[in-house]
């Protein structure tokens, strides 16, 4: 190898060349094979290096140093979801137990096998004791902070002057020494998790049998340590996917480190802070962890969550492919969908909660009533969370043209509804082509990219033939909106739609497209272009109809009854 | 593409923790920071257990692990914000070629490798032990030991210079010591 090349390769190794040099070795390695070659052995040394880790950290110096050092290195390295955890601890212990093989078949001597071997164990057992040390101390300040949290609970904040004051409990006191058990058992439950983290890796130097070299047995799960948070509730189904694969749960189940949960239903679980995380329908959670603040992965689907005050240096952040949310007490809720148009949305209800778009690490405050949503090509911003359902009534419409007027009408929520001129579609379609055509129109918030079902209460206003005079025709601007299959689909363009078939109800009911025929059952679809604010304008079809409310929501999927005045509205008695 | 006689777990694992040097190696021709290395190793552990079925028994393990970490390379790569880009695609696939070449050279290698470290006089072994062990970045190790970066770097570079002398008298079979 040329002096060069050499120079250049160990300079690629420590991350010190410069461009010009790099560009230099990438020239070179290209032109010949056997540079590539010596280039692939040097950088295979390095990687090698880098791969007994454990080995190297262990052989160092004091003991003190050396359980720092593995603190860091424990820490640094990211766990590795799912499956990624056992095969690590894997990895690791057949490069140790190739270590051993090689003392016995490759030829060093027997004292140095039977050392490293001894070693081996003596660095088991010292593993060992310190893992069941800390697990007694997480059980110990786990007892005792449901002691305190008792007697916490117990204890009335302000005892009123008259309440005999007996052996009253001192609240700062047992706050203060809460707070410090919890700083203990995070602890323990680290020196824990280290332990076995470390045990996994080394492997059992007891004489192996003859096979093991070809099959070696699948070391102990590296994430499973401490229980970090309850499975408190299970509805439907709801697994627990560990390193060893997915379990059943039933609920009342420990939740470990490294831990996910895939459900179906709905689960809730539960720190021992009280820090409440709810799962909705067809949610999939990974890499639960409590080392240095609370967190978890959503990979998809909605999670909701109630957070008890965290320590500012440890938030707790849950996370997801696109976004962080950093919590350090509050209420929030958290949805996510994968795929290319993916997204990350997170809803507060309560504090404050810091989101940072992954792509570019921007960040954006999140106050309570706020959201905001990570994705490719949307802008990061804290927008107030509009109502998931809005009622627009005759109150709030704006009335243009002739075409439509206010009138009086008991059976209305409201004592008056608006009703239109008597007129037939053909005429209608004429002038509404020509623009000629008056309408009401009503403005509202809602949300971009979501999918909002739109209902409005009506009723034929004719005295004969109502089925003929029961029909509105429906724009809503800056909106895809998507109509309900039936002959009449699409008619009305991109932004419009049919609503029609009140003549067969004797009085006013729900209808959220074209309902003749028996098609009354299924709604108009909107999704609006824009955040912010929207325009929707109703012209007449088939009058005289009468319209009473407009209900938008993103939750009333099925017809509402034809009594039911909308979520904002008492019934009139 | 399914297979019809797909690996069991335990055969997967086993094949895994085989060509885990491998793919350090490999992974690290072009994510240069070690920590990073490991992080790109370890989604592609994953990715090979997820992509479990569509590995065919009948070819090469090590020979599809390098593809599927070539690829996780590329896509780790489009963030440029955590990987320098060196290499050129091309380098890259020539790159993976040369490792499934090279696999049973660099195997015994490896092994010739732990029996050098063991031999590492004491004053390498700290430095081996802050910059692989600890994983510390190289301007840390020159703080920790009060030196300039370009010392460190030189010591360094002699110290993989004498393991590799040493590794490749050791698999030639003649005394094998870390010269310093």
């Amino acid at each position: 190898m040329s002096d060069e090349l050499d120079r250049l390769i160990q300079g690629y190794l420590d991350d010190a060349l410069g461009d010009d040099e790099a560009r230099r070795l990438h020239d070179l390695l290209k032109s010949s094979p056997e540079r590539l070659d010596d280039f692939i052995r040097a950088v295979d040394l390095h990687g090698s290096l880098s791969g007994m880790r454990a080995e190297l950290a262990r052989a160092g110096a004091p003991a003190e140093d050396r359980a720092k050092r593995t603190r860091r290195a424990t820490r640094r390295v990211r766990p590795a979801p799912s499956a990624g955890s056992w095969v690590w601890g894997l990895a690791a212990a057949a490069v140790l137990f190739a270590a051993l093989l090689f003392g016995v078949f490759g030829g060093t001597s027997e004292e140095t096998e039977r050392t490293h071997a001894r070693d081996l164990q003596a660095r088991r057992h010292a593993l060992e004791r310190e893992r069941a040390r800390a697990e007694e101390e997480s059980r110990r300040a786990q007892a005792r902070l449901k002691e305190i949290e008792e007697k916490l609970t117990a204890t009335p904040p302000q005892p009123k002057p008259e309440t005999p004051v007996a052996p009253t409990v001192d609240l700062a006191q047992l706050k203060s020494e809460k707070e410090k058990i919890e700083r203990e058992l995070e602890a323990a439950v680290r020196t824990e998790r280290r332990a076995k983290e470390e045990l996994a890796r080394i492997p059992d130097p007891a004489p192996a049998p003859k096979e093991t070299p070809e099959t070696p047995k699948p070391a102990p799960t590296v994430s499973v340590a401490s229980g970090i948070a309850t499975l408190a509730k299970v509805d439907g189904e709801v697994f627990i996917v560990g390193s060893a694969g997915r379990t059943a749960a039933t609920g009342g189940e420990n939740l470990y480190a490294g831990n996910g949960l895939a459900v179906t239903g709905a689960a809730t679980f539960v720190y021992p802070d009280g820090t409440r995380v709810e799962l909705g329908a067809n949610t999939e959670i990974r890499d639960l962890k409590i080392d240095g603040g609370k967190r978890f992965t959503l990979v998809r689907g909605e999670a909701r969550a109630q957070v008890a005050k965290q320590p500012k240096d440890q938030p707790m952040i849950a996370a997801s492919a696109h976004a962080e949310a950093k919590v350090v007490g509050t209420s929030l809720r958290l949805v996510t969908e994968e795929g290319a148009k993916g997204f990350t949305r997170l809803e507060v209800t309560e504090g404050k909660v810091q989101l940072k778009r992954l792509a570019d690490g921007r960040t954006v405050d999140v106050a309570a009533g706020q959201y905001a949503v990570a994705s490719a090509g949307t802008e990061l911003a804290a927008r107030p969370i509009p109502p998931a359902d809005i009622v627009l009534t005759v109150a709030g419409a704006k009335i243009v043209g002739k075409d439509w007027k206010i009138v009086r009408d008991a059976k209305a929520s409201l004592g008056q509804a608006l009703e239109s001129i008597e007129i037939g579609s053909e005429d209608a379609g004429a002038r509404l082509k020509a623009g000629t055509m008056g309408y009401a129109e009503w403005t509202f918030i809602a949300e971009s990219g979501r999918d909002y079902t739109i209902w409005i209460r009506g009723m034929s206003a004719a005295t004969t033939s109502p089925d003929r005079h029961d029909a509105a025709n429906l724009e809503v601007l800056d909106c895809k909106v998507t109509e309900p299959d039936g002959p009449w689909k699409g008619s009305r363009g991109p932004q419009g739609a049919l609503i029609n078939g009140y003549g067969k109800h004797p009085s006013y009911c729900w209808l959220g497209g074209d309902g003749d025929n028996d098609r009354e059952a299924f709604a108009t679809m909107l999704r609006f272009t824009q955040y912010g604010r929207q325009t929707l304008r109703l012209y007449p079809s088939e009058g005289p109809l009468r319209i009473d409310a407009i209900w938008i929501s993103l939750g009333q999927k099925a017809r509402p009854d034809d009594d039911q005045f909308g979520p904002a509205l008492k019934p009139r008695k | 593409m399914g297979t019809t006689a797909p690996l069991t777990h335990d055969e997967f694992v086993r094949r895994l923790v085989a060509v885990q040097g491998l793919l350090r190696g490999f992974i690290l021709t072009h994510v240069q920071e070690p920590g990073r290395a490991e992080d790109v190793l370890q989604d592609v552990s994953v990715i090979l257990w997820k992509k479990l079925d569509t590995y065919d028994p009948h070819r090469s393990f090590s020979g599809w692990a390098l593809g599927v970490a070539r690829n996780e390379i590329l896509h780790a790569r489009r963030d440029t914000a955590r990987f320098r880009i060196v290499f050129d695609e091309e380098l890259l696939d020539r790159a993976a070629r040369r490792y499934e070449a090279l696999e049973p050279e660099l195997d015994r290698r490896r092994l010739a490798l732990r029996h050098c470290v063991g031999k590492m006089p004491e004053h390498y072994r700290g430095i081996v032990e802050q910059r692989y062990g600890q994983a510390l970045p190289i301007a840390e190790v020159a703080r920790r030991l009060g030196k300039k970066t370009g010392a460190v770097h030189m010591l360094l570079s002699r110290i993989r210079q004498a393991l590799a002398d040493c590794a490749s008298r050791y698999l030639a079979g003649a005394p094998a010591e870390v010269e310093t």
